[in-house]
């Protein structure tokens, strides 16, 4: 935790989250409240299905207008839920930018991997020559002879290089805060690992606040100062990483933890998650 | 050949070879190869899980596909009991295709979107066990998903209305409806959930207790494999770089791959 750093960056207050379905409402969020500091990261830990990705959208309202939305999130001054789709659009990217699980699925197949960059850049900065500048953020994530990676196209990319395209587009335009939905499920441990230790590179080079979002609790430990556990659209729990892990309060933060077959454990029966129980526990 | 021994392996694998031809130009002529495993030997005791580990592009799948005869190996021998299937024609690899089931990553693209679950569970049974009547059929197939944990009422569903979790236990429901000695378990938890994944092991382990079930256990996270694996391979480049008992990968980790795997599990 950065203790000189407390100023407040964001504030979700009692955020509710609905959708309508065939099946009728679905209430995704409910009564979520949590700060975040600037330059800090904050892990949100939950299964599938527990909220944690639609509240990350729905800090820049990445969410379909049909689906209803209530509380406040305020970003500075404002709220990001009374805001105009032209102030939206210059935050997001800008200020807030996303990386997600499937870089594949995220890039644009006929478009090579620099002109997206390049995009992404103009967007915020218009009449500007780019190229220079997207060869140096491919630099800056690691990626070797930029030059002629700006022309390949993300089929010709592995999907650890293309998540580190994704992570220089999130990061092309400085954001103050980086959203990372799951940015490294998808992917080999050992490129799980690399990502991970280039996003704390870049974290301590930017000093840009992260919300993480994982249902891998060993990830958490490493990289997170604090953490909020969601548990079918609620938050509950929210403390220091250290704390949470040693003492989690909530029974649903102790099944999550237990849950990581660990090294050295072999042949133990792994914990697993008792819905119901948790239920009619809570 | 390895002296006679007390259990005689239920799968051998003798210096596979799988290598791909890279084709070029206007007559796709053959310039070169790409050796996706290149020479690998191995045993798989019957009742055990083999582990096998590595990165995308070790090779570790394809070992999986070569011995389940969707590739023919380059060279090399693969033994199943005492029967070498490697060279087998399709009628007569035919009933080895019964005793040697696989579980794909993602169960979603392993199950075919237009057909209800019933329909699933059906076609390989009709093909397999052709004397069964409709109802039998039916019947077999409530029982067995009613083992991996999945509710009757879900038959005439499809594939998109369940879970990954629960598409993953239809995957092994329709492995096991065809009373398998053998499976090949192919990255079967990467995609889940740490939750599911957890019970999706927990699965695994109790039908092979219950079924006397032999694994090969294909993953990339070292933390899963050496939780089920009673022997682990360690796989990069098409190679086997390392061999040893679950505990002993992680106790003393020899080859630098090894450790590098080890290092990169994120750990609580």
């Amino acid at each position: 935790m950065t203790a000189s750093n407390d100023h407040t960056l964001l504030s979700v207050e009692d955020l509710a989250i609905r959708f309508r379905t065939r099946h009728g409402v679905v209430q995704a969020v409910k009564g979520v409240s949590f700060q975040m500091r600037e330059g800090e990261t904050l892990a949100v830990v939950g299964e599938s299905g527990s909220g944690k990705s639609v509240t990350a959208l729905a800090l820049t309202r990445l969410l379909p207008e049909t689906c209803g939305l209530a509380g406040r999130i305020l970003y500075g001054d404002r709220d990001m839920l009374q805001l105009d789709q032209a102030t939206l659009r210059a935050i997001r990217g800008k200020e807030i930018a996303y990386i997600f699980q499937e870089p594949m699925a995220s890039l644009n197949p006929v478009f090579t991997v620099g002109e997206q960059i390049a995009e992404a850049i103009r967007y915020h900065y218009p009449r500007k020559e780019v190229r220079d500048q997207v060869v140096e953020a491919l630099t800056r994530v690691g990626i070797r002879e930029p030059e002629r990676r700006y022309d390949n196209y993300p089929h010709q990319l592995s999907g650890g290089m293309n998540q580190r395209v994704m992570i220089a587009m999130a990061l092309a335009c400085q954001p103050r805060l980086l959203v990372a939905d799951e940015p490294t499920t998808a992917l080999d441990v050992t490129i799980q690992a690399e990502i991970m230790a280039l996003l704390k590179r870049l974290r301590a080079e930017t000093g840009m606040a992260i919300l993480l979002i994982t249902h891998n609790f060993g990830i958490v430990k490493d990289f997170a100062d604090r953490v909020a556990v969601m548990f079918r659209g609620e938050l509950v729990e929210f403390g220091e990483t250290a704390q949470v892990l040693a003492e989690p309060r909530h029974p649903y933060t102790r099944a999550l933890i237990d849950c990581i077959p660990r090294l050295g454990s072999r042949r133990r029966r792994l914990a697993t998650i008792d819905h119901a129980k948790l239920e009619a526990d809570s | 050949m390895s002296p006679v021994q007390a259990s005689a392996p239920l799968l051998r694998v003798e210096d596979l070879k799988v290598y791909f031809p890279v084709r070029a130009g206007v007559f796709r002529r053959t310039v070169g190869h790409i050796r996706a495993v290149d020479g690998v030997s191995f045993e798989i005791p019957r009742g055990t899980t083999v582990g096998l580990v590595g990165e995308s592009g070790s090779g570790k799948s394809t070992i999986g596909r070569a011995i389940v005869g969707i590739y023919k190996p380059t060279a090399g021998r693969i033994y199943y009991q005492d029967a070498e299937i490697s060279a087998l024609s399709t009628s007569a690899f035919f009933p080895y295709r019964k005793k040697m089931q696989v579980i794909f990553q993602d169960p979603f693209n392993s199950l075919n979107p237009r057909m209800t679950i019933e329909k699933v569970m059906a076609e390989p049974l009709e093909i397999h066990f052709p004397d069964l009547s409709r109802s039998d059929c039916r019947e077999r197939s409530v029982a067995l998903l009613a083992r991996v944990g999945i509710s009757p009422d879900c038959l005439g569903r499809y594939p998109h209305e369940f879970s990954g979790g629960q598409r993953q236990r239809i995957g092994i429901a329709r492995a096991l409806a065809m009373e398998p000695e053998f499976l090949i378990c192919d990255e079967p938890v990467s995609a889940l959930d740490v939750s599911v994944q957890a019970q999706i092991v927990n699965l695994l382990q109790d039908l092979q207790e219950e079924l006397g079930l032999t694994y090969l256990f294909i993953a990339h996270d070292l933390a899963v494999v050496e939780h089920i694996a009673d022997t682990v391979l360690v796989m990069t480049g098409g190679e086997i770089v390392e061999q040893a008992s679950a505990e002993m990968i992680y106790r003393d980790p020899r080859h630098e791959y090894t450790r590098k795997l080890l290092a990169a599990v994120p750990s609580l």
